[in-house]
């Protein structure tokens, strides 16, 4: 009877485990454990360039992981009978931590076979995979067994860290993190390792996107495509607010500059979330999607690496940038020039010189204090108290801008004042940067606030404001995008780097007879004025010319040309500018936009 | 007189065979299923654990018959030849012994491995029927020294191996024979004190670090965390996990998510009551219970009708050696005790423990077989 007390109370327990709310609780955790659920991670959509050529994109990549757990495995297979077995590490005891030696063959195998012994799998995959891998079977040896030992003295220290009693549990703990061994691995070597995982035990593959950039981008574009990154840890917050776990965001990669951080939401995507239901083998019954998967949009930029290219020719070996743009929707066409460290020659801001002279004109004509035709005598270098290049003597608007005059125009700046020339410069946006998504975007000047000379604005800042000297500076782009809207007929539509999404709503802010005398102006500039001769009136082209004094003792120039063509029906907005040359800019900028102007003719003009 | 040591079929005690086939049937279809459900590739399905059963079964078989047409009195004349060869075998498995998993256990056998300290049990059982036989001075305190002595040494061996489960096999045993055999139970009550005292002197000095883990796990298991038991009582919590899914009727035959998925380490030996559970439910308990408890009935009939001291102590040393073991396989299965590495008799795959329990069974049939048992206790009145 004694005897079948413990039966009893072993019966009892089986009952109560199998019946009731433990068994309903075992089958659900056994359900849970068997599903296993998954994230997505969207695809980043990839950027093109107007022609549709593939500027960046992502890719499968593979990494390579290492399990310190399961390097410690050793496979071994009998050389005469081919059975196969596996001794693993055995983990230290609590109480004697000390670095474990590669287990050894296990109990010699039961088969008959004369010269029957173990052989250890392992280094002949190794060297297939050291060869996939492109490195020396030593190396990949070295390193692995450098990952082993060092994660293997990280868990023993996190262990003797820890209570006695949990030696075990902190050592498991620290073994089970994988380590990197390679990234972004030959897919020949990622496949080696996945077909074959019995072979390499202890490696993992990990697949991850590798965001790749077209390979012979031009420096200039590449600014503009931008680059990606992991997120930075201040940022976590705010894409948290977003409603992203923060695991998806240690994983997944932001835009860090140009339009990959400018549009980054739109390539970002969104997560997917999947169950993998699974038999308790280990087989996949069944995928479920949960949540589906958004991958990234797609984006087609505005610029076109034909005309980038073309910039560069035409610039050669000159410092300084190139703007070209479409003037009936603001797609910046090409955004070209040298591009070194905190400096981009199309985005740059630096002083414009002449080429402000009709947005002065304009300012005069809409205040109505513009200097009547032929009331302003031009006596060239005697001229005070600024000096002009040429006797214009008595001149009109169009003649003043087609012939660069200076005493016409510091006289327009004074007549019209700071209120009326900061007026035009919000209206035709050039009073701030844009945010096209070039992190090197300058310039902009507020003629609103009070002048960097101290308040009231006295007569000679305003008099060489007028000529674009002194407190203004302008990037190219903000000189294209000046010359784009007297060139589409006052509209201002803001600039973009993105194709088919400019607003061409905006209705004119500009007079039409305003207008239509400055354009007279640029157009003679190019058949008479400043730019003749130049290889634009081939192209049917305006535009105004530019020299910039850099400081009053220093002899070198801003040279610039800004001018749009066909001159009737403007489909193409150019601005050169080349920095710190011996040459005006009818003599060195001119003839780069001819150049440029001529590449894009034969290249089929602008679609 | 010793002429009636003949056999005779007729004694032979044909109730205790048919529950005996009972179980063996069963452990061979909860081995089939552990073959049907394990996922390919796995070690279970390379390692056809039921055809390797069937042949232990036979083999056992053999060598029970053998046990059971030798006279079991000249096996007790030569009982203490019986122990010595136990102990050389228990002393060369440290000499030459296989380790698997830290513990040396096994001697190599070229086609099978041999445990002694299956063979010691039942060794043990003879010698302590051998020794009591003509004797009453186990009714003293000074006359349990020598009974003590038997059981101690292989004891200690086995516990220095490690293998603290088949070691502590010894200790009811010792105390049922002894008891059996007439030792006084105040004398015995006074050991059992003596033994209480002493344990915490054997568990900081006698065990190795993983024997304390394991009992340290079963102990200590409301105290852990989720991560600490998924460690250290992983096996424990797999087996009741696997045990609580089966619910009253089970998942069905190799059907046990458990059991497909190879989650309880050992399901095929040590921990094959998970299959059974999981995938018979109730029922299958209800079987196997009530299969172990005709068997233990019938066993406790025939010691009881046994008139021979040693035949008596024999039978009962045997019973007792199969209900420890079944039940503290059974209560480790379900979190009652400590995990330790005693297999289910009859059930559980493996050589040594089917040969011994077949032995053993072999002797208790023979003891039952032999009229002569009615010429015992009279005569040496």
């Amino acid at each position: 009877m004694l005897l079948a007390l413990p039966w009893l109370l072993f019966v009892w327990r089986v009952w109560s485990l199998q019946t009731g709310e433990s068994a309903r609780a075992a089958r659900q955790s056994l359900q849970r454990s068997f599903d296993r659920e998954s994230s997505v991670p969207p695809r980043r959509g990839s950027l093109r360039d107007r022609e549709g050529r593939l500027l960046a994109w992502d890719e499968s990549g593979f990494d390579l992981l290492v399990d310190p757990r399961e390097l410690g495995v050793v496979d071994w297979e009998c050389t005469g009978c081919g059975r196969s077995g596996i001794t693993r590490e055995e983990l230290p005891t609590a109480t004697a931590p000390v670095m474990p030696q590669r287990p050894g063959p296990p109990e010699p195998c039961a088969c008959a076979a004369p010269d029957a012994r173990w052989r250890d799998r392992a280094p002949a995959a190794r060297t297939l995979l050291a060869e996939l891998l492109g490195v020396e079977a030593a190396t990949l040896e070295e390193e692995l067994a450098v990952l082993r030992e060092t994660s293997w003295t990280r868990a023993l220290a996190a262990a003797a860290a820890g209570r006695a009693r949990h030696h075990r549990t902190l050592l498991l703990e620290e073994l089970g993190r994988l380590r990197k061994l390679r990234a972004d691995v030959p897919r020949a070597a990622a496949l080696e390792v996945y077909a074959h995982n019995d072979l390499h035990r202890g490696i993992v593959v990990d697949a991850e996107p590798v965001r790749r950039i077209a390979p012979d981008l031009d420096a200039s574009m590449a600014v503009l495509v931008g680059t990606t990154g992991p997120v930075h840890a201040e940022e976590v917050d705010r894409l948290r607010a977003e409603g992203l776990s923060t695991a998806r965001i240690y994983r997944m990669r932001i835009g860090r500059s140009g339009v990959e951080r400018s549009r980054d939401e739109a390539l970002r995507g969104s997560w997917g979330r999947e169950v993998e239901v699974r038999e308790p083998g280990g087989a996949v019954v069944e995928h479920r999607v949960v949540e589906e998967v958004v991958h990234g949009r797609e984006i087609t930029l505005s610029v076109s690496t034909a005309l980038a290219e073309a910039a560069r020719n035409a610039l050669g070996s000159r410092h300084g940038g190139l703007v070209a743009l479409d003037p009936r929707t603001m797609e910046i066409l090409a955004l070209a020039g040298e591009s070194v460290e905190g400096f981009h020659g199309a985005v740059t801001a630096c002083m414009p010189g002449s080429v402000m002279k009709p947005l002065t004109a304009l300012a005069a004509l809409r205040a109505g204090t513009e200097p009547p035709d032929g009331s302003l005598f031009c006596r060239g270098r005697e001229s005070r108290p600024i000096r002009c290049t040429h006797n214009h003597g008595a001149i009109s608007l169009e003649e003043a801008i087609s012939g660069s005059c200076n005493v016409y125009f510091w006289r327009a700046g004074v007549a019209a004042g700071a209120e009326a020339l900061s007026e035009m410069g919000r209206l035709l946006r050039i009073d701030r940067p844009y945010g096209i998504g070039v992190s090197l975007e300058g310039g902009g000047t507020d003629w609103s606030q009070e002048s960097p000379v101290g308040r009231p604005w006295k007569r000679e800042h305003l008099a060489n404001l007028g000529i674009g000297q002194g407190p203004i500076l302008m990037s190219p782009l903000h000189v294209a995008v000046l010359y784009a809207i007297i060139a589409n007929g006052g509209r201002p539509i803001a600039p973009t780097l993105v194709r088919g999404e400019s607003d061409r709503t905006a209705a004119p802010v500009l007079d039409a007879g305003h207008l239509r005398r400055v354009r007279a102006g640029l157009e003679a500039t190019i058949v008479e004025g400043t730019a003749r001769n130049r290889g634009l009136e081939r192209h049917r082209a305006a535009g105004k010319t530019g020299t910039a004094q850099i400081r009053a003792d220093d002899p070198s120039l801003h040279a610039w040309f800004a001018g749009y063509a066909p001159a009737e029906d403007p489909r193409i907005v150019v601005v050169v500018v080349v920095h710190q040359q011996d040459g005006s800019g009818g003599e060195v900028a001119a003839p780069i936009a001819a150049r440029f102007l001529d590449a894009w003719e034969r290249a089929g003009g602008t679609r | 007189m010793i002429r009636d040591d003949a056999l005779s079929v007729r004694r032979i005690d044909f109730r205790i065979v048919a529950v005996v086939m009972a179980l063996c049937a069963l452990g061979y279809f909860l081995q089939v299923s552990v073959r049907m459900a394990a996922p390919e590739g796995s070690m279970e399905a390379r390692w056809d654990f039921a055809t390797r059963q069937l042949r232990w079964y036979g083999v056992g078989f053999l060598a029970g018959t053998v046990a059971l047409l030798v006279p079991y009195r000249r096996v007790l004349d030569r009982a203490y030849l019986l122990y010595a060869a136990g102990l050389l075998l228990l002393l060369l498995v440290f000499v030459i012994g296989v380790s698997v998993k830290g513990a040396r256990r096994w001697i190599d056998l070229g086609p099978a491995r041999l445990q002694p300290s299956e063979l010691m049990k039942v060794a043990t059982v003879v010698v302590l029927a051998r020794y009591i036989r003509f004797r009453d001075d186990q009714r003293t305190l000074r006359g349990l020294a020598i009974p003590f002595l038997l059981a101690g040494v292989p004891m200690f061996l086995i516990l220095r191996e490690p293998d603290l489960g088949t070691a502590l096999l010894f200790v009811p045993l010792l105390f049922s024979v002894l008891y059996a055999s007439g030792a006084r139970p105040k004398h015995l009550a006074l050991v059992v004190a003596m033994g209480v005292v002493s344990s915490p002197v054997v568990y900081f000095f006698g065990l190795r670090d993983y024997q304390r883990q394991r009992v340290e796990a079963f102990l200590f298991r409301e105290e852990l965390t989720e991560v600490q038991k998924r460690q250290e009582g992983w096996q424990g919590e797999q087996a009741r996990l696997a045990v609580a899914s089966g619910g009253v009727f089970g998942h069905g035959f190799a059907e046990g998510p458990q059991n497909r998925a190879g989650a309880v380490p050992e399901h095929q030996t040590d921990f094959i009551f998970t299959v059974l559970a999981e995938e018979w439910g109730l029922p299958g308990l209800a079987l196997l219970v009530g299969l172990f408890w005709l068997l233990f009935w019938f066993l406790a009939d025939l010691a009881r009708k046994c008139r021979d001291p040693a035949g008596k102590i024999l039978v009962t040393g045997v019973l007792v050696l199969l209900a420890v073991q079944a039940y503290v396989n059974l209560a480790m299965t379900v979190g009652l005790g400590p995990i330790t590495g005693v297999p289910l008799p009859f059930v559980s795959y493996g050589g040594s423990s089917i040969l011994t329990t077949f032995v053993a069974l072999g002797l208790v049939l023979n003891v039952g077989a032999r009229p002569g048992m009615d010429f015992g206790a009279e005569d040496f009145a």
